[in-house]
Parts: C-alpha cells; sequence; structure tokens
C-alpha cells in the first residue's frame, strides 16, 4: 500500500516513518506539514493511505479531506483529540495515539487490509470515481467515510449537494456539474438538473409526465428522469 | 452601591432612625411634644454620627480590622466607654447653652447611667460596624479559595495538558534515534516542568526567577517540537528576578501565546518575554506572532485570560494591571503589572 504522512511536526513524521520500517507492506510515497501540501500530493500521488494528524497550522486535517474529491484510507494520529474523534460514528474510522504504539499500529494495519478491496479499476491521476471510492463528508459537527456504492443519490440545493446514504442526507459544498464530471458513468446517471442518481440502487422504473420518468430506489425515494434524460436513461438501462 | 456609598446609607439612616425615636420616646415620657424637646435630641444624634466617623476613621488607621478578635475587643470597649463619656458632656454641654442646666446632670449615678446608655448604643454601633467587615472579609478569603481552587483544577488540567504531554512524549522518542543527548534535556526539561507543577498549587506566590525557569522548561520543550517555527527571546532586567509573583500565572499566559499563535502559523513565529522593575512594579511583556480576537463582545476574553484577571484581582486588588491586545498586524502583546 502506497501511503502519505500528513504532519505539522518534523519529529512525529520522522517517528511514524521509523515504526513503519518494520511493516514492508506499506511504501512511504512522501510526507507533508500542512493541508494544503497535503492536497498536492495526494492529487500528484494519489496514494491508498493517509496518516493524518487532525490539528495542523493553516487547515485541519478533517478540513483537508473535505476539499478532496475521492478520500483514500485514513488512519489518523493525534495526541489527544478527543472531541475531534467524537464527530464519528462508531467504527466509522481507525486512529493512532501519539506516541504510537506497535501493536496498535499493527492492528490498524491488518484491520486496513482485510477491508481494501482488491481494484479494478486502473489507476490514474484523473480516473473517474467508481463505487468503491469513498467520500468525506463534514456536516456541522458529524462527519462520515461514505462509500459511493451506498450513497443513493446527490440532490442540487443552491451552492451544496446534499448526499443521501442510510438516514442521513448531509450537505457538501460543491456543484453538481463539478461532481457529475467525476463520478464514473456507467454508476451514476444525471437524472435532472437536479439529481445524480446510483443506477446500483434502482428499482423500478416508471413513465411520467411530459414524457419524463419516475424512478423509484431501494428505500423507497423517488427521482424524477427529466424528459431530456429519459431517452438515454432507456438506452443505458436496455443495456 | 459602592462600600463609602453603602456606609454613608447606614451611618446618616441609622442615626435620623436614633433620633426620631428618641424623640418618640420622649414625647411619650412627657405626654407631650415641643421644639425644645427634639432639637437636644437631635443635635445629640448628629454629634454621635460625627464621633462615630471619627471613631471609624481612628479604627482605620489604626489598621483594627487586620486585628483578631480577641485583640479588637478591650480595644473598642475602651474607646466606645471614652466616647460615651464625651457624649454625654457633649449633652451637658447643649444643656447649659439651652439653659436646661441643672447640677444634678453631673452627679454619678446621672452620668453613669447616661454613659451606660451611650455605650450601650456605640457597642451596638461597633458590633454592627465590625461583624459587616468580618462577613466581608471572611467572603473574599472564601471567594479567593473558590478562585484558586478551580485555578488550581485548571492548571493540573492545563499544564498536565494532554495535548502538549503526548506530542512532547512523542517528540522525544523521534529524538532518541536522532539526538540521544537531546532527548535527554528534553526529559529533563519535561520533568522540572511538571514538578513546577505539582509544587506550584501549594504557594500562593513564588520568585519571577522561579516562574521563569518553568517559561523556560516549557518553551524549550516547545522548541523541540516547532524546531524552526519557534523562536523564543528573552529581555529579563536582574531587579525583576526577586520580584514575587503568582505561580504559573506567565507561564499559562505563553502556553497561551503558542496554542493560540505560534501553533495556528504555518511557519511559526516569535514568543518573547520582557521584564522590567519601574515605580515599583514589575512589567512583564509577552509578545507573541498571532493575531488576537476577543472571545466575547466585552473583550473579557477566554477562561485563561478571565483567570489570570480574577487572580490578579483577588491577590492585588486594584494595584496590579493585565492587558491584552493586538500590537500591530501580527503581534498580539499580552502585560501584567505586579506591584513589588
Amino acid at each position: 500500500m502506497k501511503a502519505i504522512i500528513v504532519d505539522d511536526e518534523r519529529l512525529a513524521r520522522k517517528e511514524l516513518t521509523k515504526l513503519l520500517e518494520d511493516f514492508p507492506e506499506i511504501e512511504i510515497l512522501g510526507e507533508a506539514a500542512n493541508a494544503d501540501e497535503a492536497y498536492e500530493l495526494i492529487n500528484k500521488l494519489s496514494p491508498d493511505l493517509l496518516f493524518l494528524d487532525i490539528q495542523m497550522p493553516g487547515k485541519t486535517g478533517f478540513e483537508l479531506l473535505e476539499m478532496l474529491d475521492s478520500v483514500p484510507k485514513v488512519i489518523f494520529t493525534t495526541a489527544y483529540d478527543e472531541y475531534a474523534l467524537k464527530a464519528f460514528e462508531v467504527n466509522a474510522l481507525d486512529y493512532l495515539l501519539k506516541p504510537v504504539q506497535v501493536d496498535r499500529l499493527q492492528e490498524s494495519l491488518t484491520k486496513l487490509q482485510a477491508s481494501v478491496k482488491p481494484e479494478e479499476t486502473p489507476e490514474g491521476t484523473d480516473r473517474k470515481l467508481n463505487l468503491n471510492d469513498q467520500v468525506f463528508v463534514k456536516d456541522g459537527d458529524k462527519c462520515w467515510f461514505v462509500r459511493l456504492a451506498d450513497i443513493r443519490y446527490f440532490e442540487s440545493d443552491g451552492n451544496y449537494i446534499k448526499v443521501y446514504f442510510e438516514n442521513f442526507k448531509p450537505m457538501i459544498h460543491k456543484s453538481l456539474n463539478a461532481l457529475d464530471e467525476k463520478l464514473n458513468d456507467r454508476d451514476f446517471f444525471r437524472a435532472s438538473r437536479k439529481h445524480i442518481i446510483n443506477l446500483s440502487w434502482v428499482e423500478t422504473i416508471e413513465p411520467w409526465f411530459n414524457g419524463g420518468l419516475m424512478v423509484k430506489l431501494r428505500g423507497g425515494d423517488k427521482v424524477e428522469v427529466s424528459r431530456r434524460q429519459a431517452a438515454k436513461f432507456k438506452d443505458k438501462m436496455s443495456l | 452601591m459602592s462600600k463609602t456609598k453603602l456606609y454613608w446609607t447606614l451611618q446618616i439612616g441609622g442615626w435620623f432612625l436614633y433620633a426620631v425615636l428618641m424623640v418618640f420616646g420622649a414625647s411619650i415620657v412627657s405626654d407631650s411634644f415641643s421644639p425644645q424637646l427634639a432639637t437636644p435630641i437631635i443635635i445629640e444624634a448628629i454629634f454621635f454620627l460625627l464621633i462615630t466617623h471619627l471613631y471609624r476613621m481612628y479604627s482605620k488607621q489604626r489598621q483594627w480590622l487586620t486585628l483578631k478578635v480577641s485583640k479588637l475587643l478591650p480595644r473598642v470597649l475602651t474607646v466606645i466607654a471614652i466616647m460615651a463619656i464625651v457624649v454625654y458632656f457633649f449633652r451637658v454641654l447643649i444643656s447649659y447653652i439651652s439653659g436646661l442646666y441643672s447640677p444634678e446632670l453631673l452627679s454619678l449615678p446621672n452620668v453613669l447611667g447616661n454613659a451606660t446608655g451611650n455605650f450601650i448604643v456605640l457597642l451596638i454601633w461597633s458590633s454592627i460596624y465590625f461583624a459587616y467587615h468580618y462577613f466581608e472579609r471572611y467572603n473574599q478569603s472564601l471567594k479567593y479559595e473558590a478562585v484558586m481552587n478551580e485555578m488550581r483544577l485548571n492548571q493540573l488540567k492545563s499544564q498536565l495538558n494532554p495535548h502538549f504531554i503526548f506530542n512532547a512524549l512523542n517528540s522525544i522518542r523521534a529524538l532518541v534515534d536522532e539526538e540521544p543527548s537531546k532527548s535527554k534535556m528534553a526529559i529533563n526539561h519535561l520533568s522540572s516542568m511538571l514538578r513546577s507543577t505539582l509544587v506550584a498549587d501549594k504557594k500562593k506566590l513564588t520568585s519571577f526567577e522561579e516562574e521563569l525557569g518553568t517559561v523556560k522548561d516549557y518553551l524549550a520543550m516547545e522548541s523541540i517540537r516547532f524546531e524552526e517555527r519557534l523562536k523564543t527571546v528573552f529581555d529579563v532586567e536582574e531587579a525583576s528576578k526577586n520580584v514575587q509573583v503568582p505561580p504559573l500565572m506567565i507561564q499559562t499566559l505563553v502556553e497561551n501565546a503558542i496554542k493560540h499563535g505560534i501553533s495556528k502559523l504555518k511557519r511559526g513565529g516569535i514568543v518573547s518575554i520582557k521584564a522590567s522593575v519601574a515605580d515599583q512594579k514589575l512589567k512583564i511583556e509577552i509578545r507573541n506572532t498571532g493575531h488576537y480576537t476577543p472571545k466575547t463582545k466585552k473583550g473579557t476574553g477566554g477562561y485563561g485570560i478571565k483567570n489570570t484577571r480574577q487572580r490578579l484581582d483577588l491577590i492585588y486588588g486594584k494595584k496590579a494591571n493585565f492587558d491584552i491586545r493586538n500590537d500591530g498586524d501580527d503581534m498580539v502583546l499580552t502585560t501584567i503589572e505586579i506591584p513589588t
């Protein structure tokens, strides 16, 4: 696994690098001392794993994750941030407390490797996002890592997008057009100006007014497909 | 209500009430009311007011309020006994002036009887006055205790600030490989810092030199962590070293300078500490790179600042000063003045 270490303290980065020497399966591609440096490095190297400090000068670790279109696996490293870590749902994240203990690190890495599925799509800097990718969503005090496969649909709402998954619909600050460009069109479909749906969640399709379609998703949500998109949609689904 | 205002309200109100009651009583006894009856009583009440005011000034000047009850009591009794007799002779004088004098007024039973009455009135006055002040002082010391307890708790929490401790330990761990000798020094800084924290809550004041030592240990630890991002400058006058200061007060402020200043800046910055003595005051100026934004509209700032103000106020009253403000575009200046 290719990893990047993000921490504002040189000694902390060095210590973690040293500890990771005993884990040959982890290859460290680079280090960053703040969120902006990390952002560039991640986009350039697309690592599989981030070791990420939360409190950093400038942007925090969370803010970095919010900037990314797709986030790699993340292991937070922190000296003491009980409040920050409480933002997550149980089991939603892994974190290491500094100074890091070897067996805790071992445990995290084992857990991580078990959860990684073999990648089918080729890696590339401008590849499109597929169902296995995850995004980081922060809404108020709550944070989630959400796999795209779990997202039923996206709905634009002013300058924000509502992300529908499980029982949640947090907002992210992005435009639907920009998001549409990032998502691969095998799995996601732009149903209308307002909606992008996850095709793997589609349950039934009914004709609707004006030549449009009404798509019912598993779980009961209904999303309208505009007349303009309906033909494209039929094409796609008949395949 | 200010204390002076409260005093005058009670003083004037009390003696006015005394005069009213006495006139009322005298009217009942003689079954009539006349200005001739009321005037001497009112004059006497005014005299009481003046003499008790003098009495208050005298007791203040002699610092009776700092005395123990066992030492205070004989002094009070002696002085009010003298006052009781003086008041009575004043009354005799008034009777003489108003043509009501009779030699009988100077007979021993009359003198003793009336003086005893005055004595009781003055005793009541003294009880109220001293009881009020004892309660006030007791309250004040309770308040001081409460703030100190809160302080100790927070100091312990912030000194053993987990974020700081664990980051420090993490740096030391990395140093063990990189620079073993530096890691040893770091352990010394950390342990002497922890030691001064443990000792600090037992002392009300400590020498500035000692406090400065703690601050230096703390900054040495943070320098290891922040490396080239933290620069420290000390400019300490020799004369300031023996001045007594509240322990960990400057340390807390320096810690704030790191927490809210340096640690938020990618390129870090400077923390400078300047101490000088002038006009019998120790002036400590802490400058750090960063920007100060008061947390509340009143500008009272966060917890650490509020606590520092409270602490200075309780120990020194109005003789100490505390101020935090922006100094230019990218510096924050925190100033403390403490009487030497």
